[in-house]
């Protein structure tokens, strides 16, 4: 199978107050097309962190990612606004909802920034809106939507431009266990039916094991 | 993204945040009134200058003189060419000349009509092509009839001091004296019937009371008759020439060409246009005064900007996250400042217009009750240009002043706005 993403010699360092931490210590990994991997790790492990540069949204030190053939490290500024919004669809454990916009405004908006015309979004928007079951709220704001559907309309938004890869950051994170199944159902249907490259980032076991491969990162080092 | 959502996502972000998009905006308003009031008032005082100024004399007419002050002072006016009726035809055949008429002047006349006599009045010679304006009666047909037309309030300049209405003139007949001194020193005395066919125009100048126009042909005949010289034009020509031009801007290459034929010319469109520029000067300093508000109003919109995107932070991280460039997010605060501006413009416009309609109406209420005459010297005016340049300021304000904003939001690292509560 080919590799979606190769991850080579990877470090990320920061400051912290005055002191330097190392949050990604030397990382290399490869996944492939179609495959579905979890990352877990406790918390300050690093994991989180990884999924960001994989996902175009912080720059690292030294190392090399490459997605699809491109070098991320080689894009500058508005290419990586491309590489996100074309490759990549994010979902994160606090949702990142603009609380303002209706679920429907809030899908629409990769598209808006794609330049995509309004009628060619609308009937996006709702294809989208069904298949994640949420063609009843479509014109509500995420206030008055419960945290399960909250999320919904994230993996609607993440699904919108047509990604190759999706990046959840504990997307389960802020969910009773049971809302926690049903956001795991969609990704793995995303992962088992669309073929996409599911990457996600747990320290929840249980979640963990809907993956096809898990990684354990710890200290900013790949240990199993 | 496209500009139509682009201005869509400024209207949604401005609703918002409505009181303090709306101060802001007023601030704007403010500016833009002082400015369009500052130079409306400085429109009205070209205006009401230009007014008075065309009162005066014609911006199509150029005051041709064969003479010229000399470069010795002790030599008073020197004469360069002699103006004759070749001359004459030569300068009507010039692009752009209507007429050409010479200008004859029969001072020292005595008027009678009916019993009422006017001594000392002016008299002019006018072309059929180049009528003096009239309120009343009609022109003569040809240049040498026997008619009269009255300056407007000639009837309040007879020697008897009994005012008349200039009106009841119109079609007296009227008798005018001219004398001339012949060669043994005797004074020879003669007497010209005209009818007073119109009354002219009022020019508000004292050339109201003691002036008279009769054709220019009729006018020839006397002042050569008062000369007393054979041969005078051919010999000495006429000492000054009327040229009127088809528009002013023919005004100045007709000039040029009037003084290339060593001809000394006044023009008074070339006294009105460097009257022009310097209200032009004026104008623009009293717009400079003006634009100090809207200054001190451009630092509101950077300041309401700057407050907008530290409260928005976390929405730029999330817009930057699902693929908005750093144009996209300049292109949204830039519309959102520029909006302000343009919002304040036009708010501005509107209320500086307002605000001269009544300071107009102030000036001519307290002007005229001060005995002004007619016509208030100070009057606030917003021409088309002056009100699509107080707009296109105000938004260009906006615009720049939502520059360092944009790039501040543009610049921010995705990362850290996402972490941002």
């Amino acid at each position: 199978m080919a590799k979606a993403i190769t991850v080579t010699n990877l470090v990320r360092k920061y400051t912290l107050g005055e002191v330097l931490v190392t949050a990604l210590d030397n990382i290399s990994l490869s996944i492939e097309q179609g495959e579905f991997v979890s990352i877990m790790g406790t918390s300050g492990s690093g994991k989180s962190t990884l999924l960001n540069l994989i996902g175009g949204l912080d720059r690292f030190d030294s190392g090399k990612i490459i997605v699809d053939e491109l070098d991320i490290a080689s894009l500058d500024e508005n290419e990586l606004a491309k590489y996100r919004r074309e490759k990549i669809g994010f979902i994160f454990q606090s949702y990142n909802l603009i609380p303002t916009l209706t679920a429907q405004q809030n899908i629409e908006l990769p598209l808006i920034f794609a330049g995509v015309p309004k009628d060619d979004r609308l009937s996006k928007t709702e294809q989208i809106l069904r298949a994640v079951g949420l063609e009843k709220r479509m014109h509500h704001r995420p206030t008055e939507m419960s945290g399960g559907e909250q999320q919904r309309v994230a993996i609607g938004r993440a699904l919108i431009n047509g990604p190759s890869i999706i990046l959840g950051d504990e997307p389960t994170g802020n969910l009773d266990s049971k809302t926690g199944e049903e956001i795991m159902e969609l990704l793995t249907w995303m992962n088992k039916e669309n073929g996409l490259t599911v990457i996600m980032v747990t320290h929840d076991p249980e979640k963990a094991r809907y993956a096809d491969r898990t990684i354990l990162i710890k200290d900013g080092r790949i240990i199993g | 993204m496209n500009s139509s959502d682009i201005v869509s996502f400024v209207l949604v972000n401005l609703k918002r945040m409505k009181l303090r998009v709306s101060l802001t905006v007023l601030g704007v308003i403010v500016g833009t009134t002082a400015i369009v009031a500052m130079v409306a008032l400085g429109v009205g005082m070209q205006q009401s200058l230009i007014r008075q100024f065309n009162s005066l004399g014609n911006v199509n007419e150029l005051m041709v003189s064969a003479n010229r002050p000399s470069a010795n002072p002790f030599e008073g006016q020197v004469k360069n060419v002699r103006i004759d009726d070749k001359l004459i035809k030569e300068i009507s055949r010039i692009n752009g000349v209507k007429s050409v008429v010479p200008m004859i002047n029969i001072g020292n006349v005595l008027v009678k009509i009916q019993s009422h006599k006017a001594s000392n009045v002016v008299i002019q010679g006018f072309s059929k092509k180049e009528t003096p304006k009239i309120s009343r009666g009609s022109l003569p047909k040809r240049d040498d009839d026997k008619a009269i037309i009255l300056s407007n309030k000639f009837g309040e300049s007879f020697d008897d001091k009994t005012p008349l209405s200039t009106g009841d003139l119109l079609g007296k007949q009227a008798l005018l004296k001219v004398s001339r001194t012949l060669d043994d020193g005797s004074e020879e005395v003669r007497q010209i019937r005209v009818r007073v066919v119109a009354i002219a125009e009022e020019k508000g100048s004292k050339a109201d009371y003691s002036n008279a126009y009769i054709p220019i042909g009729l006018a020839k005949e006397i002042w050569l008759w008062q000369e007393n010289k054979p041969n005078l034009i051919k010999r000495q020509g006429y000492s000054s020439l009327v040229v009127t031009v088809n528009s002013p801007d023919y005004a100045d290459s007709v000039l040029k060409k009037l003084e290339a034929k060593k001809l000394t010319v006044f023009s008074m469109k070339q006294v009105l246009d460097s009257i022009q520029t310097s209200f032009k000067v004026i104008q623009a300093v009293l717009g400079a005064i003006g634009s100090v508000a809207l200054l001190v109003a451009s630092i509101g919109i950077i300041n309401t900007m700057i407050m907008s995107i530290y409260e928005r932070t976390r929405e730029i991280g999330i817009m930057k996250a699902v693929g908005a460039s750093n144009k996209d997010i300049i292109k949204i605060f830039l519309g959102e400042a520029g909006f302000i501006g343009l919002a304040g413009g036009i708010g501005g416009t509107f209320l500086g217009w307002i605000l001269s309609k009544v300071l107009s109406a102030l000036a001519a209420f307290y002007l005229s009750s001060s005995g002004g005459g007619n016509g208030s010297p100070i009057s606030f005016i917003v021409p088309l240009w002056l009100a699509v340049f107080a707009v296109a300021f105000a938004t260009s304000v906006g615009l720049i002043a939502g520059i360092y904003p944009a790039l501040r939001a543009a610049r921010l690292n995705p990362l850290v706005a996402l972490r941002h509560e």
